[in-house]
């Protein structure tokens, strides 16, 4: 679990580069519908819910439910995926056992664009947070999801209503989220002691629920600027920026 | 991926509370509303 010092954060969306039609019908996160169609019967007492959406204009839900083989289980072993996304978790191949709670889920083809995105794994780890990965498109790996402030990855909710909704889209409107600061920044100072950390990615629902593109998908040439806005001892509003360019 | 840097602080800047505002920055081809941080400037 990563530690952050100041709570800095503040997710804004990014202006949207959908098609205008694309614009008109994305249905904002909070507003996504979450019934579920089919459900198996589960074995444990109390499932547990997350709900991913894989394409920027929020049409592809992806239910991920889990599950035990048995109700005396510790670890949730049983994934269930809605490997279609057509809202049921009854399909074939859609149950998937793994008794560390780590589940290979191979390649995800989005029904609505055919997009076919690659190594999509998720994992529950014995303190319950989940990481959701996948290839977008074959290509740059997204993951999350990440807390805004010191804390777990996702926790899945005890029901549909209560599922945090993680946006596992690796490209569209960019969101911006601290990893990390200092406490305080120092004045006359640019060095490391002043170096905040930032991911790239999307904004979800529910806590714990940013997405971040892990690989360096923008150009080199492509940085952060980051404008400090202060009063100066003068008594004047001021500004400076700077050019966030360094990756790890 | 992370992306990073010192933010620098001119050292006309009143210790106390200011703003960091951080985006894509502008014309690499990617539009941005920003994202607003509190943050806190000491000596």
């Amino acid at each position: 679990m990563r530690k952050i010092s100041l709570s800095l954060l503040l997710v804004a969306a990014l202006e949207p580069v959908l098609a205008d039609d694309q614009k008109a019908s994305a249905t904002p996160l909070e507003k996504i519908n979450r019934k579920i169609a089919a459900e198996p019967k589960y074995q444990s007492s109390a499932p547990l819910y997350g709900l991913y959406v894989l394409d920027d204009a929020h049409k592809t839900r992806v239910w991920a439910v889990l599950d035990k083989t048995s109700p005396d289980k510790k670890v949730y072993d049983v994934l269930y995926f809605d490997r279609n996304a057509n809202g049921k978790l009854t399909d074939e191949g859609e149950r998937i056992e793994n008794e560390q709670g780590s589940f290979e889920l191979g390649d995800f083809v989005d029904p609505n664009s055919n997009d076919r995105h690659t190594i999509v794994k998720l994992a529950r780890n014995n303190k319950g947070s989940v990481m959701f990965g996948l290839n977008w498109k074959g290509k740059h790996r997204v993951g999350g999801g990440y807390p805004k402030v010191d804390g777990p990855y996702t926790m899945f909710g005890k029901t549909a209503a209560e599922a945090p909704i993680v946006k596992m889209v690796g490209e569209g409107a960019f969101a911006v989220q601290t990893w990390s600061a200092p406490k305080s920044l120092k004045i006359g100072n640019s060095d490391y002691h002043n170096d905040i950390k930032f991911f790239v990615g999307h904004a979800g629902v529910g806590a714990s629920s940013f997405s971040s593109v892990m690989h360096p998908f923008l150009p080199k040439d492509v940085a952060l600027e980051a404008t400090l806005i202060y009063e100066s001892t003068a008594g004047k509003k001021t500004e400076l920026k700077t050019k966030l360019t360094s990756r790890c | 991926m992370l992306y990073h840097g010192p933010v620098g602080v001119a050292d006309d800047a009143k210790p106390g509370k200011a703003i960091l505002r951080v985006k894509i920055e502008p014309g690499k081809g990617y539009d941005s509303k920003p994202t607003e941080i509190a943050v806190l400037l000491e000596k």
